[in-house]
């Protein structure tokens, strides 16, 4: 997997062309993408169904780089791997380990932590991810005033 | 209002205590905001649950936009006080400074920017004050602290500063309005371990309210006065000042309304103040004494957008001393992981503080000084989307159930130092930028000097050494003004001093150019103080300047 993170990102691609692909392919790569990032466990949903991959794409709307970095990044992972899909749980995390780890001046190294930036983002702003957490609601208008008497 | 006695420019934390206090003097005052209002319950977004992502709710106007030359290189001999975290690592890669966010952190607003201040409230260490006289370095202040001791009491009595028994090296005539705060459990190992390393921590003063207290309900510690506090127990100026003044039916506020130039005599006197707002486009308004209190920013950008024939250089700069000597913030924070659960994301946000190196001759090899105060909260580690973003790394089902281990165990340590005049350091007019009506922005251009640099080096030492005597580790987060230009604190751009040559304002805040104009916010500061925050010394000054107005008017 390695191999292909180094010198393999398209940032020479043709934004036209990138703007032109489906939109539902990068839908699809992103929902594949955040579940990796934040899969279902027992007590909480995986990302997308937290419409966590909605939310970025509507920020990329408004956010031309992003735009483009969505654009890229699908396409680079599209074109080396192939659909996400067909990958299963290990393949993917050895993916998202490599991207992770990659030199800040490339692309995967670029696109994983703006994308895991924004996933974490909209995901533990949803109460239905704080289940089993310590903080499981809004500071008000509650507060913790139990602070002062412990 | 037709005919007011005053006229106040901004309604931040010098604008507001001003207009008060005139009130009570029975003068006539008009108050002109630049920016919206707030409704404490409608605006703010703590109950959400997005109150991480909506943080504090920017209206429409309610901040300006600036020009900035902070860009110096990093120097590697600096190297370990760059701003780093657990997720992304290094945070600045460029080799130079640069803005962080917004850059200067302000509110425009009825309020100000204590609309989102946290609401700590200091009053200046005394032997702060004359830096020049005993050190040789930055500049006295043209008044005693005896002088101005009168009026922090009046001040703290207003916005109702909750504060310790225990003293910190200034005297003091009456107690604190309020009894302190308990310190939170983080706040308490933060205290336990300083006792270790020969640090003294004591309860902070704040303006959040320990009891009910003039019509304000207490404060349910819900940890995030910075992105405003919408039960109305934080002694924001808009909660306090303002809404006293407007009670003597003497005060009358213009919101969304700029003040985009002061129109003068060639005696310097005022005649007028122009404003432009949407409804009604450009007029001239009238008063026989008007106060500037834009903060440290705005204020010189005004003056030196008033430039007439006469006064080629700007007003109140015949001396080319106006956006001279600003300073800002020297800050640094740095954030472990204990082990033992702290529920660290509650409570009152810098509850504990420590004075020990406060004094201007505290810090081994340099002059000026610091204080460290407990961060967490003030750093944001409040909900699960900070934790995630910047201190618990990985993907995965790990990051999951790291994110349930760590969420009650983050514990941050800050110091805030003094920050000393420069040459590099001040304010402008942006010669490229300008803002929708013409007016050129205003430059902000920082410097930071050797001497600040070591007293950062300094703070951010005590500060990791603290951590890992609390056990907390591994770190996972430091940030400063290193690599960052991030200025929550800014004084110094209209100075105040005894000398006309070399300051802008006398010691009761008037122009030395200007015989009927006043400024009234952090810009005529001489020194920043060791780190102590500047609100209660900016009303405490306005005050003063309120009563030399009244007393002067008679
Ligand atoms: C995140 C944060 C935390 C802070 N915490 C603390 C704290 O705990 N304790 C503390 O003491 N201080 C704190 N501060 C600093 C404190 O908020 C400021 O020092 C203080 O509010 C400055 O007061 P001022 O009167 O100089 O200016 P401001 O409060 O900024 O007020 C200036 C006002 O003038 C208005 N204005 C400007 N130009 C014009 C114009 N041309 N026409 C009309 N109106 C104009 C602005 O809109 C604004 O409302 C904090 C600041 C920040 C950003
Ligand atoms: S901690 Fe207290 S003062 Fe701060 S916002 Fe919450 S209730 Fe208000």
């Amino acid at each position: 997997m390695g191999s292909l993170l180094f010198g393999a990102w398209l940032l020479s691609v043709n934004r036209a062309i990138a703007k032109t692909r489906p939109k539902l392919l990068y839908e699809e790569t992103l929902r594949i993408f955040v579940d990796a990032l934040l899969p279902a466990d027992e007590l909480t949903p995986a990302a997308s169904m937290l419409n966590v991959h909605i939310q970025i794409l509507n920020d990329a709307t408004q956010n031309p780089a992003l735009e483009s970095l969505i654009a890229e990044g699908c396409q680079w992972l599209k074109q080396s791997l192939g659909s996400l899909s067909a990958l299963d749980s290990e393949q993917l995390e050895r993916l998202l380990s490599a991207m992770s780890k990659a030199d800040w001046d490339t692309g995967p190294r670029n696109f994983y932590h703006e994308i895991r930036d924004r996933a974490v983002m909209y995901y533990y702003a949803d109460p239905r991810a704080w289940v089993g957490s310590a903080i499981n609601r809004p500071p008000q208008p509650l507060g913790y005033p139990e602070v002062i008497i412990s | 209002m037709l005919h007011p006695d005053v006229i106040v420019i901004g309604a931040g934390a010098g604008g507001a205590a001003m207009a008060w206090r005139l009130t009570q003097h029975k003068l006539k005052v008009l108050i002109i905001e630049a920016g919206p209002r707030y409704e404490p319950a409608q605006d703010y977004r703590l109950h959400t649950a997005r109150w991480e992502l909506d943080r504090f709710p920017f209206k429409s106007g309610s901040q300006g936009k600036y020009g900035f030359d902070v860009n110096s290189p990093l120097d590697p001999q600096w190297d370990n006080l760059h701003s780093w975290n657990a997720v992304a690592g290094r945070l600045n890669r460029s080799g130079v400074r640069i803005v962080a966010d917004a850059g200067y952190h302000h509110v425009r607003g009825i309020g100000g920017s204590t609309l989102h201040y946290t609401g700590e409230s200091h009053r200046l260490n005394p032997l702060a004050m004359k830096l020049h006289s005993q050190f040789g370095s930055g500049a006295d202040w043209p008044l005693t602290y005896a002088d101005l001791e009168p009026y922090y009491v009046i001040a703290e009595k207003l916005i109702g500063v909750a504060g310790p028994i225990e003293g910190n090296g200034r005297w003091r005539s009456e107690p604190y309005p309020l009894p302190a705060h308990p310190l939170c459990k983080a706040s308490r190992c933060i205290s336990d371990a300083g006792r270790t390393i020969g640090m003294h921590w004591q309860a902070n003063s704040r303006a959040a309210l320990s009891q009910p207290y003039d019509g304000r309900p207490s404060c349910n510690y819900c940890s995030n006065c910075g992105y405003g506090c919408p039960i109305g127990d934080k002694g924001s100026a808009d909660v306090t000042f303002i809404r006293h003044a407007l009670a003597t039916g003497l005060c009358t506020i213009l919101t969304d309304t700029p003040v985009t130039r002061l129109v003068s005599k060639v005696s310097g006197r005022i005649t007028g103040v122009e404003v432009t707002d949407n409804k009604r486009g450009t007029r001239i308004l009238k008063a026989p004494i008007v106060v500037l209190a834009g903060g440290a920013v705005e204020t010189p950008r005004l003056l030196l957008n008033s430039a007439t024939h006469t006064f080629s250089k700007g007003l109140a700069n015949s001396n080319k001393q106006v956006g001279r000597n600003f300073m800002d913030s020297l800050t640094w924070v740095s954030t472990g992981m204990v082990d033992t659960p702290l529920d660290s994301y509650k409570g009152l946000p810098a509850d504990a503080i420590c004075w020990d190196y406060n004094a201007p001759a505290a810090i081994p090899g340099v002059i000026g000084g610091c204080r460290f105060t407990s961060a967490t909260l003030e750093t944001g580690l409040t909900g699960s989307v900070n934790y995630a973003r910047r201190i618990v790394p990985g993907f995965g089902a790990s990051l999951k159930q790291n994110m349930r281990n760590s969420l009650r165990h983050a514990l941050s340590v800050s110091g805030f130092g003094e920050m000393l005049p420069n040459e590099g350091t001040r304010i402008e007019l942006d010669p490229k930028q300008r803002d929708a009506r013409g007016l050129p922005l205003a430059l902000i251009r920082s410097r930071l000097t050797s001497e600040d640099l070591q007293r950062l080096s300094f703070m951010a030492e005590k500060c990791r050494q603290l951590l890992k005597a609390a056990g907390a580790n591994p770190l996972v987060e430091e940030f400063g003004t290193y690599d960052y230009f991030s200025a929550t604190h800014v004084f110094g751009s209209c100075r105040m001093g005894a000398n006309p040559n070399d300051s802008v304002v006398n010691s009761f805040g008037r122009t030395h150019d200007c015989e009927n104009l006043y400024i009234a916010d952090a810009s005529i500061f001489p020194s920043t103080g060791g780190g102590e925050s500047p609100s209660l010394t900016i009303f405490a000054l306005a005050l003063r300047s309120a009563d030399h107005i009244a007393e002067a008017g008679k």
